[in-house]
């Protein structure tokens, strides 16, 4: 699965530990979350949309990621 | 690192040390009544012994078990996932591994077979057995470490 994580953290300027402390996860799963290397339950993808004000379609996309 | 995390790993350490502090302590007050009494002494230990043991251990294994629950408990859904993942295929190769150390065991020559080291100076059936867990424990924790590292690592 692929995702924009990366480039909407880095619209609004936020760290890695920022993020991590809005979301509720480590800094280290932030990190995962962004190399998609590890995907994110439901739960957790609702959570990032909500901290985003984005629909989740918007961030995560199906698409393997080539990295 | 969350604050509950801190405070599990805090409160356990202190746990632990109070466990361990009252341990020397009820060694020392024992040592101390019975230090004239060898017969006392050996009564003490055939009766009260197995009880204070089987209840520390009891609790020690319940706060263990506590712990690992309220850790659990507290970490994101990715380290849950790694400590799962960790579990399953480390303590599986570990236990593979002891698998192979039980089957060479079936072995006739394996009767003769001495153990390196013995725990307490003991040499009976019942430390064999302890061994035999403690390495089997020991396997699969060292395989659930490397399978805990190769997960974030894949992950960095």
């Amino acid at each position: 699965m692929n995702n924009r994580l990366k480039v909407l953290r880095a619209e609004r300027d936020w760290s890695q530990a920022h993020l991590a402390e809005l979301l509720g996860v480590s800094r280290q799963t932030v990190n995962a979350l962004e190399t998609g290397r590890y995907d994110p339950s439901l739960p957790l993808a609702f959570k990032i949309a909500r901290v985003f004000e984005q629909p989740i379609e918007s961030i995560f996309s199906e698409e393997e990621s080539n990295g | 690192m969350t604050r509950t995390v801190k405070r599990i790993l805090i409160g356990s350490a202190c746990v632990s040390v109070v466990g361990v502090l009252l341990s020397y302590v009820a060694g020392y007050a024992v040592g101390h009544f019975f230090s004239d009494d060898p017969e006392g002494m050996a009564r003490f230990e055939a009766t009260v012994g197995p009880v204070v043991l089987g209840v520390g251990g009891l609790a020690i294994m319940g706060g263990a078990l506590w712990t690992a629950v309220a850790w659990m408990r507290s970490i994101d859904e990715a380290a849950r996932e790694a400590h799962k993942s960790a579990w399953f295929w480390g303590g599986l190769a570990g236990m593979s591994l002891g698998g192979v150390a039980i089957i060479l065991s079936l072995l006739p020559q394996a009767s003769s077979w001495r153990l390196p080291f013995i725990f307490f100076g003991r040499d009976d059936p019942a430390i064999h057995a302890a061994i035999g867990a403690y390495a089997m424990l020991l396997l699969m924790v060292l395989g659930y470490s490397v399978a805990w590292v190769w997960w974030w690592w894949k992950r960095r």
